[in-house]
């Protein structure tokens, strides 16, 4: 009995260990994904022609601290995420393939989002930073970054880490590009941040900070303020003067094989078809809320206004890029000075 | 045997000395991108010296009670230490964060308090408590009970006993106070999971930040990582120096102890009041809290329920990786040879000092090149887990090894028993039970670990300790409270199920006559 006993529970194990440990058949495209739409595209991808995709969700943070934790042993092949600046980033640490298959009928808007060297293609557009408050608590809110520092806002602010949330430092270099660039634009940073500016760690969290009253105004990107908003209707938007753009975007990794890389250039054309742009902003929940930059595709969602009435600012992404790490550095020293 | 003892210490060094060694030498090499900022640093100090203040002497004075009372109170008292000792950080944060999401809680001044750095101070001292009590419980079971005799046959009036005793305990309140400053500065789940560490830095969320935030900077982690651990060798040269000049005070000779007392009805007051108010605050608050916010909302979208299975696989994968390994290295170490055991004990203290969150950063670096390029993969996660349980896990079987009778197997060996035979008949059902018990600790903690999981775990196979945070960060805490309960009521049935097999393989069986 004890030997039977004995076996079965290493015969455990090592099925456990075989379970846990067994390399995957070949997993096909690893697409790592910090937009909700991300398995739905990947799944319908599979579907149509065979290619498998190992769709991994990450938080835009965590993805691309993983891709540069990763280095030059990338376990990914695809990734697809907010910020062209962040890309450049990448682009600038030597791990993304150039060249990338650019997207056939971009619009104006599209085209001024292209990559000189090719190293990402843009899917769609957000907005960086918007404000979404609570009327009951801010009667008069502010349209502006520069009404941000005025005493009727004080402790009522509250925004993400840019450390964490991926969307977030093209948002604070915008900020700074708009109160007079790098290095002139800390002032306007320290003077928020006197005034009590809040800090939590994604779009989620500050949305959930506002909806329990620890702020009274969240600035948060504009696909997340749009599908929160359209489920709480107490609260309303501003699109700021001006609100950045926040490309989403597609790199591949550099060094890939050509096989991959063919699969990868089907996967960059399927994802801006009209058809799957409609199913990006069905099944992508708050990340569906976003502005196609294809002339054929369909328009956005009913809760985004026209990108023709918006005050919209492009940065350079290879500046902010290059910019990304010392920024952060200095934010984060700023908002824990005392 | 030098062979296989040879190869042990070069699996040792490679899972503890070599990735250390890639961590730890970066900053003398690669300069920070972002520089060193000491505020993390000096805020987790303070805080790691504040909570040793408060919890040294609280420690000392229970783990007295434990040590010389009986009754209920006391039991109680023991057994909360217990629950406390075994709940991760995180969970009973997470606990107290869904009692804290009703607005007229959060903007109360409690509220106020708890959600800044009063919270931390509350949850640090909670969790370094057992620590302190039960590292101090050890320093008073060596103590002998005669000096107090002597106090009362030499009249001592009983204010000048109490004086004396307090001196004596004087080693009992460093080693509490060296712990629970140590486990203070070192922990993760509870700065990760409090939130405000975003106004409040603490350097073990400070090197996480560096690891696994945008832009990554190993140097400069690695820098705060020689910062964390010579801070705590200075902790333990500090208690050592208490403890060699004061120890003899409290242990003269040999120790002869008197059997628990009853408790007097002060005691019952004192003790049972705080095992009221532990049990209040620190289990039953943040569990019920836990259970009631799970219960509520859509159970059925419940996201990442897999990381339950998975991580309970983890768990039970490491620990058996461990006590396997554990047991090798402690039948490996009973030999002749000195310099064996004295290598060993180096490698093992010097990793036990070594939290997780530096051990799996080194794993990063060490796993991530043309010759090993591990990481990124669920066995790196699995050989970390192992790694970092190892120490645990052997002196969990350290003391069951060391009770086993040598005769047994020479006994064995002379009646011509097969290996085998000893190894499953003999050894192995006299190191069941002990060996379960090791087993599930290992199990539990390895499921719950956050630290290694954070910095190791397989993009798309989450681990339970990283889904609990992710959605604690999210401020989903109904998921969390559902995945946290999950990953317990698992780890119950496991091991209910075990035990009750163990039970029925081990019972005493009828004696069967021999057949000549």
């Amino acid at each position: 009995m004890r030997r039977l006993f004995a076996g079965v529970v290493v015969a455990v194990i090592v099925v456990i260990g075989a379970v846990l440990l067994w390399p995957a058949p070949d997993a096909g495209l690893v697409v790592y994904s910090g937009l909700d739409y991300g398995p739905t595209v990947a799944a319908a991808f599979t579907k149509e022609t065979g290619i498998k995709v190992d769709i991994v969700r990450l938080s835009t943070g965590s993805l691309l601290a993983r891709i540069a934790s990763q280095g030059h042993h990338p376990a990914w092949d695809l990734a697809w995420f907010d910020g062209a600046t962040a890309a450049m980033s990448l682009d600038q640490a030597g791990l993304l393939a150039h060249h990338l298959p650019a997207p056939t009928n971009l619009n104006a808007t599209g085209k001024t989002m292209l990559s000189s060297q090719g190293a990402y293609i843009p899917t769609g557009m957000t907005l960086a930073g918007v404000f979404i408050y609570d009327p009951a608590r801010l009667a008069t809110p502010p349209t502006s970054w520069s009404d941000l520092t005025q005493p009727a806002y004080q402790g009522q602010v509250g925004m993400n880490d840019p450390s964490i949330s991926g969307p977030t430092y093209p948002m604070l270099a915008g900020m700074l590009s708009n109160a007079g660039g790098w290095p002139q634009g800390q002032n306007y940073v320290e003077a928020l941040k006197a005034d009590g500016l809040h800090m939590f760690d994604k779009n989620d969290a500050t949305l959930a900070a506002l909806q329990s009253q620890a702020i009274s105004l969240a600035i948060v990107q504009s696909s997340a303020a749009v599908y929160f908003a359209a489920a709480h209707p107490a609260l309303k938007v501003i699109f700021p003067s001006p609100a950045f753009a926040l490309p989403n975007v597609m790199v591949e990794a550099a060094g890939l094989k050509d096989r991959q890389r063919a699969d990868a250039a089907k996967f960059m054309a399927f994802v801006m078809r009209p058809d799957i742009q409609k199913l990006r902003q069905t099944h992508g929940e708050a990340d569906g809320d976003y502005w196609p930059i294809t002339t054929d595709a369909p328009a956005p969602l009913p809760g985004l206004p026209g990108l023709g009435t918006l005050d919209t600012v492009t940065l350079d992404p290879a500046r902010w890029g290059g910019l990304e790490s010392a920024i952060n550095s200095w934010f984060a020293k700023a908002m824990t000075d005392s | 045997m030098s062979l296989l003892r040879g190869m042990l210490l070069a699996l040792l060094a490679c899972l503890f000395i070599y990735p250390l060694e890639r961590l730890l030498s970066l900053p003398f090499f690669v300069p920070s991108p972002g520089g060193i900022d000491s505020h993390a640093y000096l805020n987790s100090l303070g805080l790691a010296v504040l909570v040793g203040l408060i919890v040294a002497p609280l420690g000392a004075l229970f783990a007295h009670a434990l040590e010389v009372l009986k009754g209920r109170a006391v039991l109680a008292l023991g057994f909360a230490l217990w629950v406390l000792f075994l709940a991760p950080g995180y969970v009973l944060t997470t606990g107290w964060l869904v009692i804290f999401t009703s607005p007229v809680a959060r903007n109360s001044a409690f509220g106020h308090a708890f959600l800044d750095v009063g919270g931390l101070i509350f949850l640090y001292c909670l969790k370094a408590l057992p620590f302190a009590a039960f590292v101090a419980r050890a320093t008073f079971a060596q103590a002998s009970s005669s000096l107090a005799e002597a106090a009362i046959v030499l009249g001592v009036i009983p204010w000048r006993r109490r004086l004396l005793a307090l001196r004596l305990a004087l080693p009992a309140i460093a080693a509490s106070f060296t712990i629970a400053a140590i486990e203070t500065i070192q922990e993760f789940g509870i700065p990760a999971t409090l939130g405000v560490t975003t106004k409040f830095p603490i350097i073990t969320y400070a090197i996480y930040q560096r690891l696994n935030t945008t832009p990554t900077d190993f140097a400069g982690a690695a820098a705060l990582c020689w910062w964390l651990i010579l801070t705590a060798g200075l902790l333990a040269v500090m208690q050592l120096s208490v403890q060699a000049r004061h120890q003899a005070a409290l242990t003269h000779g040999r120790a002869r102890r008197n059997p628990p007392r009853d408790c007097a009805a002060s005691e019952t007051m004192l003790f049972g009041g705080s095992a009221a108010l532990l049990w209040l605050l620190g289990v039953a608050a943040p569990m019920l809290a836990l259970i009631d916010t799970a219960l509520s909302g859509d159970i059925s979208a419940t996201d990442m329920l897999d990381s339950v299975p998975r991580s309970l696989g983890y768990g039970m994968l490491a620990a058996s990786l461990a006590l396997a390994l554990g047991v090798i290295v402690l039948k490996l170490k009973a030999g002749r040879a000195r310099w064996f055991p004295a290598l060993l004990q180096v490698l093992l203290s010097a990793n036990m000092a070594v939290p997780g969150l530096i051990l799996g950063a080194g794993y990063v670096i060490a796993f991530n090149n043309d010759f090993l390029p591990l990481y990124g993969t669920v066995l790196l996660l699995i050989i970390a887990y192992t790694a970092a349980a190892l120490p645990i896990a052997i002196r969990l079987m350290g003391t069951a090894i060391g009770q086993l009778d040598k005769k047994l197997d020479e006994a064995a060996r002379i009646f011509a028993l097969p290996s085998f035979v000893r190894l499953i008949d003999i050894e192995a059902a006299l190191l069941a039970k002990p060996g379960l018990y090791a087993w599930l600790l290992v199990t539990a903690s390895v499921m719950y670990e956050l630290p290694i999981s954070e910095l190791l775990y397989v993009p798309g196979a989450t681990p339970l300790g990283v889904a609990i945070v992710s959605a604690d960060m999210m401020a989903e805490y109904g998921q969390a409270a559902r995945l946290a309960l999950l990953g317990l009521l698992s780890l119950g049935v496991l091991a209910a199920v075990l035990s009750v097999a163990l039970n029925f393989v081990t019972r005493q069986q009828p004696e069967t006559e021999a057949v000549p």
